[in-house]
């Protein structure tokens, strides 16, 4: 597999996610409009078939970052190596830019509840975090990325904020922040806080990489679907977010409801855009 | 609560018919929610998504039983069988024994055709052994042939194929008026794509013991009721696609 050049030129690059539906347009090398492509993990692993040939195709003209759902970092049980053991075999071929995956817990060794699951912002979680953040980045032999959740509740047991929380553990244990924009909404709104004052919190230099997507209004919440474009207020506050970050490169997400990959691509120029008028017109 | 507690009471929460107390204590609920409402929305989420989950892996049962009769079973199947992998692609693996005593008894085997096309659909191709290689073979009735495993034979009293063909599509008429008799085939991904070869009786019987590694000279013995030219006509595709791998 001959690669493009991964360099530092991940600054200001905007990317999409890599989804099954857009494969067979892919495979077709058609001409985009976007810097980079974000795998799912997941989708990718245990193949190496149709699922993996796409990233072999797509990193030939692209650099990948990869985005996982299953490492369950947060859980009490302890990690999952044969995942991790998966996941570097998988990746490291590939040169990621980026490797990823949430701050959150997902189930138990025997439970797996499929979803990105709150825990306590306190001491108690930053220590056990801080270890196994550490144990993941010795065994992959590179910085690791967390991004922070969309959650529907928070736990009497949290004596931290949730950007002090992050802040630390970056500081602490050196990994870094995947800052999903749309998630700091969908909480600040669900949870009541100030979006500005989480993304003003994070020290610019933990940040990795940007998500954009969006929500659905559920009346009584937000909830973080992922099947539509980008919401103004989110818009907005990404403004501030890549001016704080300009070196992170941003993906726009689209899980649910995937539109023809001109709509996504669309929403990654619309990103180009703003940051373009934040960093070259100012 | 420490953080293995409230992490055991939130699962309890979710997988079982009550909410556990603790957890209930030590939420917070955003939004407009409550506590029971908040609880009772992960739970409908890990309900969907694995129902869902079930629906991409088995879209041939969703096809057959339309949406209400199919999410019963969801609901019904994740009851039992909760998600221990975090790969939600292999969720399902029990299906076929769950659906054991279904009323329309293809809906077994249909499943088991589902998890082996996934297997060969995720799966690289596998070199075969080249023309020239087998046509130097000096006696070929007493050579041992390895084929590819990336391959499944199936034999069914059911058109299990035509009907795994019609999953997605809304198709009664199609479903009505499929030939109801029983049908064999020798699924497979050589080139990385998923294909299949339809067999007669006799042709299914004669690669059955060549895949137990059964010469052809005793997979013959074996097998009744055949034609030359069936036994050409098989070997014939086994060798075009790139079906076999090895021999000794």
């Amino acid at each position: 597999m001959s690669l493009s050049p991964n360099k530092a030129l991940k600054e200001k690059m905007v990317g999409v996610g890599l989804r099954t539906d857009h494969y067979s347009h892919l495979e077709e090398s058609p001409t985009t409009q976007v810097d980079f492509f974000e795998a799912l993990t997941e989708n990718h692993l245990g193949s190496s078939g149709r699922p993996y040939k796409i990233l072999e195709h797509i990193r030939k003209d692209y650099p990948l970052t990869f985005h996982g759902v299953s490492l369950n970092i947060a859980h009490h049980s302890g990690l999952n190596f044969d995942y991790l053991k998966k996941v570097k075999e998988l990746v490291t071929p590939f040169e990621p830019m980026v490797i990823s995956d949430h701050l959150c817990w997902t189930g138990s060794p025997e439970n797996n509840l499929h979803n990105l699951l709150p825990f306590p912002y306190n001491q108690e979680s930053l220590d056990f975090l801080c270890d196994r953040v550490d144990q993941v980045q010795n065994y992959l032999g590179r910085t690791f990325v967390l991004e922070n959740l969309s959650a529907y509740f928070d736990y009497t047991q949290s004596t931290m904020k949730e950007w002090d929380f992050l802040k630390e553990l970056s500081l602490r244990s050196g990994c870094q922040i995947l800052l999903d924009v749309n998630n700091i909404y969908v909480n600040s709104v669900n949870q009541n806080f100030d979006a500005t004052k989480y993304i003003e919190s994070i020290p610019h230099k933990s940040i990795a990489e940007i998500h954009l997507a969006g929500f659905t209004d559920m009346g009584d919440f937000l909830f973080d679907t992922h099947s539509k474009p980008v919401y103004p207020e989110v818009w907005d506050l990404y403004k501030l977010a890549t001016k704080k970050a300009p070196h992170a490169p941003t993906l726009i997400e689209w899980d649910d409801d995937i539109p023809e990959f001109k709509i996504l691509q669309d929403e990654a120029l619309k990103a180009k855009e703003i940051i373009k008028e934040i960093h070259f017109e100012s | 609560m420490n953080l293995k507690e409230l992490q055991d009471e939130f699962l309890s929460s979710v997988l079982e018919s009550t909410f556990q107390d603790g957890i209930k204590e030590s939420m917070i609920p955003g939004g407009k929610l409550n506590k029971e409402s908040c609880l009772q929305a992960y739970k409908n989420d890990y309900s969907a998504r694995l129902s869902s989950a079930l629906g991409d892996n088995f879209e041939s049962i969703w096809t057959i039983l339309g949406d209400e009769d199919f999410f019963k079973l969801t609901h019904a199947y994740i009851l039992e069988n909760p998600s221990n992998h975090y790969d939600l692609g292999e969720f399902g693996n029990d299906l076929p024994t769950f659906l054991k005593d279904h009323e329309l008894s293809y809906l077994s085997e249909l499943a088991y055709l589902e998890i082996e096309f996934r297997r060969l659909f995720n799966g690289s191709p596998v070199p075969s052994i080249s023309q020239e290689q087998l046509a130097k073979l000096s006696d070929p009735a007493e050579v041992s042939f390895k084929f590819t495993p990336l391959s499944f034979l199936s034999s069914s009293k059911f058109p299990l194929y035509r009907i795994w063909e019609l999953r997605g599509q809304n198709s009664e008429e199609a479903f009505k008026a499929l030939d109801w008799k029983e049908e064999n085939f020798f699924m497979y991904n050589t080139t990385g794509t998923v294909q299949v070869l339809f067999l007669s009786d006799f042709q299914k019987d004669l690669l059955t013991s060549l895949l137990k590694g059964q010469s052809l000279s005793k997979a013959l013995d074996q097998t009744e009721d055949g034609t030359e030219s069936e036994v050409q006509e098989l070997f014939s595709n086994l060798v075009m696609n790139k079906l076999i791998i090895d021999f000794k």
